[in-house]
């Protein structure tokens, strides 16, 4: 949907940012703001998974299988996270954002930041499979 | 042998440290400082450990809170980067956690024993 | 990268005559007894953190109570009963009317001037959950005093608080009075989001945008998918108090534990809910004492938002003694140690903020320095209770009492103290008197840490929790007496601010930009906040640009009058700010005040068991608030207006960019995580006690599921074809829409009460166990939504029948619309879970 209705040839509203985008009325959404959390959100879906797969699994006796599980979720939600920042940090030319975030796009350093993040605490989290017996 | 000898000197200080506690029974009985169990005093190692850390870390807080204000030129011009603080609050909390979460999974893992030599376990009755 | 030239801003002409008076007068605060319908920011606000403060007080009160009892063995200043009160009542108000109020009031009253908005733009609705949190806490504490409190601890567990062992009324005075302040919360989280995604200043894209308004952003959105599992739990314990629904209940097929998870899983974001604001304030506050801007900003935010997901996976670290597996366990002790991680680089942005400027002690920094070494010393303590062997000795001792008071006294309560010195100039006609916040500041350093840092040690040495006194043959008297001695300490400290705030605060012309600040909460401003919105194009606009506070004044930016003749305010895109129409907002009245009266009437009311009444005054709630609505949509003189710099806007909205649409939206998150926390206590229960569910052959409630379901789809499509006639409604094709909209509600409406006949008819009674209990309560959340979709739904029938509903003004139809399929798709759901899985899994 157009941001503007009638007036949208105004030299003013066109001037903003000179972006193509904007050029033509469109302006971004929500959804350019919760790409960003692609991250947080890959490691949300493997805890839940990973604590409500245990609960439900020793409630009827598969411990064998829990290992196995927390591992495969583990490798999924890594590599997942992997490529958000791997492919973040290729786009823009390092982890470390500049002092004060110039010739930089933001969302984009959010996205792999945070991203990176998320790796840490799916790492610990599926580690713990690795010390502990499944269900007592 | 010579770990669990520095340990006892450590139950030892912190004893002396607690001036505030009668050494009665009752207090030996219940404190979290006062191991009567194998798995109580692994705990207590840990507590130990983990102080240390602490006390190191709080007063590292506080020099650099206090090298920010009245440090010279090049220090403040460390602290003041990016770098600094990628590498001291995403790069180093990292390493410790990491090695504080693998001994704490360890001392989950290894279970529980009975009382050690010397001491009476707690008696519980369940009514 | 703007070009300001062909912007044409700063306007280098004079502004027109009575341009500046017209606005003033459009946003004046009534004056006398009409104050009370005041619904703008700056008022709202002020009573909204003066209100917290008092409850503040009040629940110091409690405890300066129960440290004197505490003070010295074997004490009889206070019987068991009272004490347990007393203990519940200090959690339950610092929780819940102080700690989550105080910072959304902090959001109310700084955001709008702090991104360049006139206000919040649902104002309204700010004051009517500012009302209910007063009306309703007032009662809720008043309790107290007639020995009606509850005395559950403030986490409230069954089977303590279940109908059996807590039978007086104190335990339903908390799950009706705190249950419906978790709904003002939820309120003020959609006002926020909104507010602080879509009324910033045009160019203050998303990471421009003040770290303070990063975390208001990050607290709405935790309150909004927290505090839903907490508004389930309450409702599920007060059915079987009440009506005895056994969710809570082992030999019914309920469990305990269900409220601890529920309970927990609202309560661990709740406690980040509290410190986030406040390390926004500290972010706010820092560049201003240092006068350098915020170091690794892009780093604070990553860190923000991280703390705000990882939150979420913390809530069994409560539970760490209740013989889960060590697996389980583990998972959460892994999860707490990764949030400490973005709590803690923040510590370090701060740290080198302070060595990039030059810091002066005013009464801010200190109370910042203060919050610094407590709020470290807290986070440390709390890695050590993430460690679950550690956690087995300290968990319900004093170690742990000491822990969180380290972590919100000082994550919160200090950055507040500090934020009240540092924005009262920009508040108040005076500022408030240095040399006595520092003394103060000293009394609550000095006096908490005398207080709270030996709990570390009569925690270990194995003091519990929530005892109303001790032997003395514990050992424990001493470090008692230090810790009353500490805390009466601190309450000097905190008697001598709030002394100088009622002395010295005043609304009014504010003193101005004392502190050199950088943002534009510090731009001179009235009850229109700022002259006019500037354009922004860097982290500290008041920095960057000298004489901007000047060019705002004299109007040279957008909006320097009122453009359309109403308060208004302009709405611009979630990320980069683009200006994209002009947002109408409503006059003061008094319909949000006596609909949250209402609101607070019914639940008490109910609390007390007199139905008749709680209904009337539930009515008188609901003809408040469509009072309250008729009003919001007035038919707007032009249909664009221009609003300087030679940009022309609409005046109104429809659809997915409305404002109205997202907070349906955001209402509609929060109902789904409700819904999840439903779902989730269904299987967790199922788990605990799968032989209650019915086998194959008793699945005879079934008989009319298909039908309901049938009638739900029919009823979404009759709602999508009445929103598809309404987008190319002619006059003369009037009859349609109503018709389609009233047969739509009527086959909601029919399917669930049909829904609910055909369990009732099979002989299922929701008492006899946990099973029957989720069952009724699929049906019982699904008319919570049907029943706002049947009342938006015929009052957009009456505004289409006076001409004020069409194609283009429909976002009363849109609201109902969204409502309504939400209700549509929950109620498919609960086909499929309440009559698909127990066939699934016998």
């Amino acid at each position: 949907m157009k941001a503007c209705s009638i007036n949208c040839s105004s030299t003013a509203f066109h001037m903003w940012f000179g972006n193509e985008a904007m050029m033509k009325g469109e302006t971004d959404t929500i959804f350019d703001f919760v790409s960003v959390l692609a991250g947080p959100l890959i490691w949300f879906a493997h805890f839940f998974l990973v604590y409500g797969a245990q609960s439900v699994l020793c409630t009827f006796d598969r411990a064998a299988a829990v290992p196995w599980m927390i591992f495969v979720a583990t490798v999924l939600a890594l590599g997942s996270v992997a490529w958000l920042v791997i492919d973040g940090v290729r786009r823009s030319d390092r982890l470390i954002p500049r002092p004060d975030g110039e010739h930089q796009d933001f969302m984009a350093y959010l996205k792999y930041a945070i991203a990176f993040a998320s790796g840490i605490s799916i790492v610990w989290v599926g580690a713990t499979a690795a010390v502990l017996p499944s269900c007592n | 042998m010579a770990l669990g000898l520095r340990l006892d000197w450590r139950v030892a200080a912190l004893l002396g440290f607690a001036v505030f506690g009668n050494a009665t029974e009752a207090w030996c009985n219940q404190s979290a400082l006062h191991p009567a169990s194998d798995a109580a005093e692994r705990i207590f190692n840990l507590i130990v450990v983990m102080t240390a850390g602490a006390v190191v870390i709080q007063l590292l807080v506080i020099g650099l809170v206090i090298a920010g204000v009245y440090g010279n030129w090049r220090w403040r011009h460390r602290i003041a980067s990016v770098r600094f603080v990628f590498a001291m609050g995403v790069i180093f909390p990292t390493v410790i956690l990491t090695a504080l979460l693998v001994y704490g999974l360890l001392l989950m893992r290894d279970g529980h024993s009975g009382a050690l030599p010397g001491h009476d376990a707690a008696p519980m009755d369940t009514t | 990268m703007t070009n300001t030239d062909l912007l044409k801003l700063p306007n280098s002409a004079p502004r027109p005559a009575g341009e500046l008076e017209a606005l003033e007068r459009i946003w004046s605060t009534p004056t006398g007894f009409r104050r009370l319908t005041a619904i703008n920011n700056n008022i709202i606000g002020v009573y909204y953190i003066a209100t917290a403060l008092a409850f503040f007080v009040f629940a110091g009160v409690l405890a300066a109570i129960m440290r004197a009892q505490l003070a010295v063995p074997d004490n009889t200043l206070v019987s068991p009963d009272v004490y347990n009160q007393l203990m519940t009542m200090h959690g339950t108000v610092m929780m819940f009317l102080f700690a989550v109020p105080a910072v959304e009031a902090a959001g109310v009253l700084l955001l709008p001037q702090m991104l360049g908005a006139r206000d919040l733009p649902f104002p309204r609705l700010s004051a009517y959950a500012f009302w209910a949190y007063a009306i309703g806490g007032t009662i809720f504490c008043s309790s107290l005093l007639f020995g009606l409190s509850p005395a559950g601890g403030w986490f409230m567990y069954p089977p303590l608080t279940s109908s059996s062992f807590s039978s007086g009324i104190g335990a339903d005075f908390w799950l009706l009075g705190i249950g419906f302040i978790e709904i003002s919360a939820i309120a003020g989280a959609i006002e926020i989001i909104v507010g602080v995604l879509r009324t910033r200043a045009p160019g203050m894209t998303i990471g421009k945008m003040p770290v303070f308004a990063w975390t208001m952003l990050i607290f709405a959105g935790m309150v909004i998918f927290a505090f839903p599992a907490i508004i389930l739990a309450t409702l599920l314990l007060e059915l079987e108090r009440a009506f005895g629904w056994p969710f809570f209940i082992s030999d019914r097929g309920g469990d305990p534990l269900l409220w601890q998870h529920l309970f927990w899983f609202f309560g661990h974001p709740e406690v980040y809910v509290i410190f986030l604001p406040a390390a926004g304030m500290v972010s706010m506050i820092l560049p201003s004492m240092t006068q350098s801007p915020l170091v690794a900003y892009n780093i604070i935010v990553v860190a923000l938002i991280a703390t705000g997901f990882f939150s979420f996976g913390l809530w069994v670290h409560h539970m760490f003694t209740t013989g889960l597996p060590n697996l389980s366990l583990g998972f959460f002790s892994a999860a707490s140690m990764a949030v400490s991680l973005p709590s803690g680089v923040q510590v370090f942005a701060w740290i080198a903020t302070i060595a990039n400027g030059k810091l002066r002690f005013h009464t801010p920094a200190l109370f910042v320095l203060g919050f610094l070494f407590i709020f470290t010393l807290g986070g440390l303590t709390g890695v050590m209770v993430a460690m679950v062997p550690f956690d087995w000795q300290a968990h319900d001792t004093y170690f742990v009492v000491a822990h969180l008071h380290y972590v919100l006294i000082g994550g919160m309560v200090f950055p507040l103290f500090a934020a009240i010195y540092y924005w009262t100039p920009a508040f108040s006609r005076k500022a408030l008197d240095e040399r006595l916040g520092k003394i103060a500041f000293w009394l609550m350093f000095i006096g908490f840490n005398l207080a709270f840092f030996i709990m570390h040690l009569t925690g270990l040495w194995g003091m519990p929790r929530r005892v109303y006194t001790y032997k003395s043959e514990m050992g424990w008297g001493l470090p008692n007496l230090v810790s009353t001695i500490g805390a009466y300490i601190f309450a000097a400290g905190v008697a001598i601010v709030l002394f100088d705030l009622i002395r010295k605060f005043r609304i009014g012309y504010p003193r101005g930009n004392v502190w050199s600040a950088g943002t534009l909460e510090w731009l001179p401003n009235g009850n229109y906040s700022a002259r006019s919105v500037p354009i922004i194009r860097h982290h500290n606009p008041l920095w960057s640009d000298p004489a901007l506070s000047r060019h705002v004044e004299e109007g040279r930016y957008y909006l320097p009058g009122t453009a359309t003749g109403y308060r208004e305010t302009i709405v611009t895109s979630p990320v980069e700010a683009v200006p994209q129409y002009v947002m109408i907002m409503p006059q003061p009245s008094w319909a949000p005040m006596i609909a949250a009266a209402g609101t607070a009437a019914f639940f008490i009311l109910l609390t007390f068991k007199l139905v008749g009444l709680a209904l009337f005054a539930g009515a008188i709630a609901v003809i408040a608030m469509i009072r309250w609505g008729w009003d919001l949509e007035p038919k707007p003189p032009f249909a664009e207006v221009d609003i300087g710099g030679g940009l022309r806007l609409p005046t109104y909205m429809s659809g997915p960019r409305s404002h109205s649409w997202w907070a349906v939206s955001i209402l509609l998150l929060a109902a789904a995580a409700l819904y999840l926390s439903y779902v989730f206590s269904y299987l967790y229960l199922w788990t605990v006690a799968p032989g209650v569910w019915p086998s194959a052959a008793d699945v005879s409630y079934g008989s009319f599921a298909a039908l309901c379901a049938a009638l739900f789809i029919f009823a979404s499509v009759g709602m999508l074809l009445a929103s598809h006639t309404l987008r190319i409604a002619h006059r003369s094709r009037q009859w349609i829409f109503p018709v389609l909209v009233i047969g739509s509600l009527a086959a909601l409406s029919v399917g669930l009460v049909l829904e609910v006949y055909g369990h009732w008819s099979a002989g299922l009674r929701p008492t006899i166990n946990s099973f029957a209990a989720l069952t009724y309560t699929a049906s019982l959340l699904q008319g919570m939504l049907v029943a706002p979709a049947l009342v938006i739904g015929v009052y957009s029938l009456a505004r289409y029948a006076r001409g004020d509903l069409d194609s283009n003004r429909r976002a009363a139809f849109d609201v109902t619309h969204l409502l309504f399929q939400a209700a549509v798709v929950e109620g498919l759901f609960n086909q499929l879970l309440v009559y698909g899985f127990p066939h699934v899994v016998r």
